[in-house]
């Protein structure tokens, strides 16, 4: 099972935080919003990112898990920002839909 | 005189509810346990604000300093609450579609391609940012 994560941030931002964190996903810098609007996540409200941080907007916060056919077999969308997936939801969809 | 150290105590007593209700938001957003209605988060902190802003105007120079922080704090974080819904955009991505072809940098500034992900499931999280 492969993970990837997407996020505004610069490459060596992520590089910290994959130090800091202990990540292994493979872990994108969408810093032109180019991938965020491929699927399109970009977030149409109020843009409250960091404003030294230069970019236009961000990604509504999302997970997706895609089936090795390319197919989304399910997703969650944060309304909003101060929401998160616990990771409980996540592994709960993870044994639905891949055992 | 009785009255300015009632005033005073209120104004103490102010930022002491703005920074509790802090502290509990953060404790909470740390657990991922921010509850889905804030109304009482939002509720608390607009009343600290309230009552800082009338010491302001009532207590001596203790409650008026010690309001400030409870005005400050009483109102930026219901504007955080107030500015953080998510719309997404019509046509964004749903359950069943096909994930479009992408390619973007990694963390080592290699770029990705998407194709790499074909006949293995996987899971993508798109997130703000690292702060």
């Amino acid at each position: 099972m492969q993970v990837l994560t997407v996020s505004t941030d610069r490459p060596e931002e992520i590089r910290e935080g994959r130090r800091v964190h202990g990540l292994q996903a493979i872990m994108l810098s969408d810093r032109t919003l180019a991938v965020t609007d491929a699927f399109g996540l970009r977030n149409q409200g109020v843009h409250s990112g960091n404003p030294r941080d230069e970019v236009e907007a961000l990604p509504v916060p999302t997970s997706l898990l895609v089936g090795a056919d390319g197919k989304v077999l399910w997703m969650d969308v944060s309304a909003n920002y101060q929401r998160r997936t616990r990771p409980e939801v996540v592994l709960a969809a993870l044994r639905k839909h891949l055992d | 005189m009785n009255t300015r150290k009632l005033w005073n105590g209120i104004g103490l007593a102010a930022p002491v509810l703005a920074i509790g209700c802090t502290l509990l938001w953060f404790g909470q957003a740390r657990a991922l346990e921010i509850p889905e209605n804030r109304a009482l988060f939002v509720g608390a902190w607009l009343a600290a604000a309230a009552l800082g802003v009338a010491a302001l105007v009532k207590a001596g120079w203790v409650g008026r300093i010690a309001a400030l922080p409870a005005i400050v704090l009483g109102l930026f974080l219901p504007f955080t609450v107030g500015i953080s819904e998510q719309i997404l955009p019509p046509g964004a991505i749903q359950v069943g579609d096909t994930i479009p072809a992408f390619r973007a940098p990694d963390d080592r500034g290699e770029i990705f391609e998407s194709e790499r992900l074909r006949g293995h499931p996987v899971l993508i999280k798109f997130f703000r940012a690292h702060w």
